[in-house]
Parts: structure tokens; C-alpha cells; sequence
């Protein structure tokens, strides 16, 4: 099983270390690449994929003597398993339920991780905790380089690494950052942080990325323009914008303790006294209440939680994760049963 | 059944409308379907896979765009089309760059800030970037030359581009 090779309850980028972790949940960055003279995946054959793959396979072994690193073919692999990749942000829901050769690889702090015959023929990823976008991209060039060497890229001296979609043309650098901004949500605020992001070019989704709502108060902030630009601009982009939503949700943050203290703390309370004592839950429900007991844990209105309790909560809560805890499929009824029991049991550790 | 509008021909479209809530049929011929506004290329293609503007697109346009599909050229390597790049919004090679290059400076209009990569380059293509940099370079001051009516300069740096380009 997948779950069991995982060396620790939660990858790097739910570690809640780092700067401003407490309300930057991770930083990513992402390249996309084509290996050149290949068709790109969507209209390659399985005999193109699979050659695709091999090479990609080499590379990444090649590269394993500096970065040792898990490499799966994921064709073949259990739905549940795909579904706790996609839960730790190691692959996309794309290439989770996708078709034909596909891989993917990642070390064993879950940092770096690789997929092979997504959307671009190769997705190197690199995730850190807390606010840390320029060091994931310290991380990701030589890794880059390295591969850049075992496998010829697609390049093209007017538009750059050429990509499948023309969204990612050029740098093929999608960079973002993971925001936890429930005062921001509280106060109504929060529509001003989205239009001002979206008007200098930067997309505001959901947790698990594209095409998805934001839940629980986690957002996610990206760049939407990858052509005409240094990566170091790309990243600059963001890191403009960054210091002043993080600003403007901490003075919110204060102004809820003063103002509304009553409030706020009856709201966290609930929250834990749900989570801590309920029987059924969905994971949306689930993740309402983890919004506010994280809340109150950074603003230290919840002594008996710690951040790491959190953190676990929050992934091994997830469907995918819940079924592989548990060793079997899980209906829906079932999963909100031991979400609920799974909850319990992990601040029952605190709770006494 | 003859078509219910002109009442000579035979009915090879049957048509639902719904608007504001009022359902309405016909029952037309291709022509009158035409006419009526529906594309032809509904009839005739699997009309579940167009989209609502595509079905209504006036029969002109559908022309139009039968012309354009065929003076741009598949791509021989992946087989691409312009047509359904455009649809699906996705290349299927590195090929697909040059041969749709007319139409993409547009399109990356909408999308990025310019559609002259700025950011790294892969090792190999070092040299290649540094040319393309210098005969830019080249170009724009040959241009300032001409503005500048100094011809004897201009002239130099015409051919000093062209041996550069002729080498690359």
C-alpha cells in the first residue's frame, strides 16, 4: 500500500513550520515540461506514453543517486491509493484519474514530486511549509537542471518550454501560495483580496487547486501569466501581494479579539466541541470546524490543540485518506461514521 | 412530411425550442433550417458535441469556417487542426507552435504579457538566444538608422543581418 511508504502522518507542506505559518499553509512551485520531438500526452498513443515514461522512469533513477526518490507507475493502482496522492499533493486529480502510462514520483519528505504523463509529458513540483516560494524555487532549478540534462525539453527560442495548454507556455512556472484567511472570510473582506490579486494577474482558488471551491477559508493564490515574464518576476508577483493580505487578515485577526472576543472564542469553542465529541461528520462540515480550531490555535485560544493535531486532522480526514487508514472502500455513511470516530480519537490524545 | 415553412420539401430537421418557458416545434427542411438560423453543420455532424453558439452559428459563418479549416494545415506530425486547437485549447506537439505561429500572437494577447519568452533556457539553446537577442539588436538599430536617414549605416547593418541570419 502507497499509505505505508509514507514517512511521516503528513508531507512537508502540512508541517505548520516556517514563515507566517500561521495563516501561510504552504508555498509550491510547479514547472511543466515537454520532452521534445514526443506528441504531448493528449494526443500521444499508449505506445508513445509508454516510451514517454520509460524515459522519464531512467531520468528520474539517474537523478535518484543525488534525491532518492519513490517512483510508481500509477495505471493499475487502486482508486483509494490515487486519491490519498492526490489528498497529499503529490500528483493532480488529472493524472489520479487519468488513463494510459502514467508516473509518479516523490522523496521522502514529500517535498519534491514528479508526475510523468500528465497534462506536459513531465510536472516537477516542489512544496514547502509556510512562506517559503523563493526557497522552493531555490529548490526546484538544480532539480530542473538536472533533468534538463538526462532529457532533451521542448524549447522554442520565440515561446519557450513549450506546454500543452497555452496557459503555461513559456516558464511553465505556476507558482502559489496556500492561505488560511478566515478573518478575512468573517469580516466580509475577503472579496477586496480576490479582486485585488485578479487584477494584477494572479488566479484565487480553492484547496485542491484548479477548477475547485474555496472551503473551510483556504485559498489558494497563483500566477495566471507565464509568457513574457522572468520566473523571478512571476515570483516577485506574487511575493508583492503576499506581505499585504498577510497583514490585513493578522489586523482583522486583532480587531475580532478585541471587539468580538466574546464571539470569536465561543465560535472556536463550538468548533473544537464538535470536532472533539461529534459522531457523523462530512468532510465539509469537517473542514468548517478545522478553520476555526485552527484559528484558535494561532491566536492561542485553544491551549489543549496543537498545530500538528490540526494538521493530521485536516489530511487524514480526507476520503481517501480515511479508507486507506481503515484498509478497506468505505461507503459515504460509513466514512462520515469514522471521520467522526477518527476525529474523536485524535484530540481525545489532547482532551484526555 | 413536408417541411412546415415551405411546404415542398421533405422535413430533415426537427427542431425544439424553449423560450421563456414556451416550448415550440418545427419541423423543417435543411434549407428552411438554414434560413430559420440553425447551422447546417448540426445536421449534418453529431450535434450533441456542439455547443449552443456553435448550433446557432448563422450558416455563413459555418462557411467561413469550413474555408479557414481548410487553408491552415494539419499538423503532419500529430494531425492537430486549427479548428480544434481553437475548441479544445490545446496543442498536440511542438509542431502545432509554428505551424498555428500567424494566429498565436493574438491568442497570447489575451492571455500572457507577451508572447516573447523571457524567462531561462535550456542549456543548448544558449547560443541560439544570445543570435537571436544580437540580430534584434541589430534589427532595431537598423531601423533607427533609417529613421535617421543615415542609409550608409543602415546599409552596413542590413548585410552584417543578413550574414548573421544565413549562419543561424
Amino acid at each position: 500500500m502507497i499509505f505505508e511508504g509514507f514517512k511521516s502522518e503528513v508531507g512537508e507542506w502540512l508541517q505548520g513550520t516556517g514563515p507566517d505559518s500561521d495563516l501561510v499553509i504552504s508555498s509550491r512551485v510547479r514547472l511543466a515540461r515537454n520532452l521534445a520531438n514526443s506528441p504531448f500526452t493528449s494526443v500521444a498513443n499508449e505506445d508513445q506514453s509508454r516510451k514517454v515514461a520509460d524515459r522519464i522512469g531512467v531520468a528520474l533513477d539517474r537523478l535518484g543517486s543525488g534525491l532518492p526518490l519513490q517512483v510508481y507507475p500509477l495505471e493499475n493502482r487502486p482508486v483509494v491509493e490515487r486519491q490519498v496522492l492526490v489528498e497529499r499533493h503529490l500528483v493532480s486529480h488529472e493524472l489520479a484519474t487519468g488513463e494510459g502510462p502514467r508516473l509518479v514520483g516523490f522523496d521522502e519528505t514529500e517535498s519534491f514530486s514528479v508526475m510523468g504523463n500528465e497534462e506536459d509529458h513531465l510536472r516537477l513540483q516542489v512544496m514547502k511549509s509556510g512562506n517559503q516560494l523563493d526557497q522552493a524555487w531555490e529548490q526546484m532549478c538544480p532539480l530542473e537542471r538536472a533533468l534538463e540534462e538526462e532529457l532533451q525539453f521542448a524549447f522554442h527560442s520565440k515561446y519557450g518550454y513549450l506546454t500543452a495548454c497555452p496557459t503555461n507556455v513559456g516558464t511553465g512556472l505556476r507558482a502559489s501560495v496556500m492561505l488560511h484567511l478566515p478573518a478575512l472570510v468573517i469580516t466580509g473582506q475577503i472579496e477586496q483580496v480576490t479582486s485585488a490579486a485578479t487584477k494584477i494577474h494572479l488566479a484565487v482558488r480553492g484547496l485542491f487547486g484548479e477548477g475547485t471551491e474555496a472551503q473551510g477559508d483556504f485559498f489558494q493564490i497563483s500566477n495566471q501569466r507565464t509568457l513574457g515574464l522572468t520566473e523571478e518576476q512571476i515570483l516577485d508577483n506574487i511575493a508583492s501581494v503576499l506581505p499585504r493580505i498577510i497583514e490585513y487578515e493578522r489586523k482583522l485577526r486583532e480587531e475580532l479579539l478585541e471587539r468580538r472576543r466574546e464571539r470569536i472564542e465561543d465560535r472556536i469553542g463550538r468548533a473544537y466541541g464538535i470536532l472533539s465529541h461529534a459522531h457523523v461528520m462530512t468532510s465539509k462540515e469537517a473542514l468548517e470546524h478545522l478553520s476555526l480550531v485552527r484559528l484558535g490555535v494561532t491566536m492561542g485560544l485553544l491551549d489543549g490543540v496543537s498545530m500538528t493535531q490540526v494538521n493530521r486532522m485536516f489530511l487524514h480526514s480526507q476520503p481517501g485518506h480515511l479508507q486507506c487508514l481503515q484498509g478497506e472502500p468505505l461507503s459515504s455513511d460509513d466514512r462520515d461514521r469514522k471521520r467522526a470516530d477518527l476525529l474523536r480519537g485524535i484530540l481525545g490524545d489532547s482532551a484526555g | 412530411m413536408l417541411c412546415e415553412k415551405c411546404q415542398q420539401n421533405e422535413v430533415t430537421v426537427h427542431l425544439t425550442d424553449i423560450v421563456n418557458n414556451t416550448k415550440r416545434e418545427y419541423h423543417l427542411c435543411r434549407d428552411c433550417a438554414r434560413s430559420h438560423g440553425v447551422s447546417i453543420k448540426a445536421t449534418l455532424e453529431n450535434f450533441k458535441n456542439l455547443t449552443i453558439p456553435e448550433f446557432y452559428s448563422p450558416p455563413d459563418a459555418t462557411e467561413e469556417e469550413s474555408t479557414v479549416s481548410a487553408t491552415s494545415q494539419d499538423c503532419p506530425d500529430c494531425g492537430m487542426t486549427y479548428a480544434r486547437f481553437r475548441k479544445e485549447g490545446k496543442f498536440g506537439c511542438s509542431r502545432d507552435y509554428d505551424l498555428f505561429s500567424d494566429s498565436l500572437d493574438d491568442l497570447f494577447g489575451k492571455i500572457q504579457p507577451s508572447s516573447q519568452h523571457k524567462g531561462r533556457v535550456p542549456a543548448r539553446f544558449h547560443g541560439a538566444m544570445a543570435q537571436n537577442l544580437e540580430i534584434e539588436r541589430l534589427r532595431q538599430e537598423m531601423e533607427q538608422a533609417a529613421i535617421d536617414e543615415d542609409y550608409e549605416k543602415a546599409a552596413a547593418l542590413k548585410s552584417q543581418l543578413k550574414s548573421l541570419e544565413q549562419g543561424s
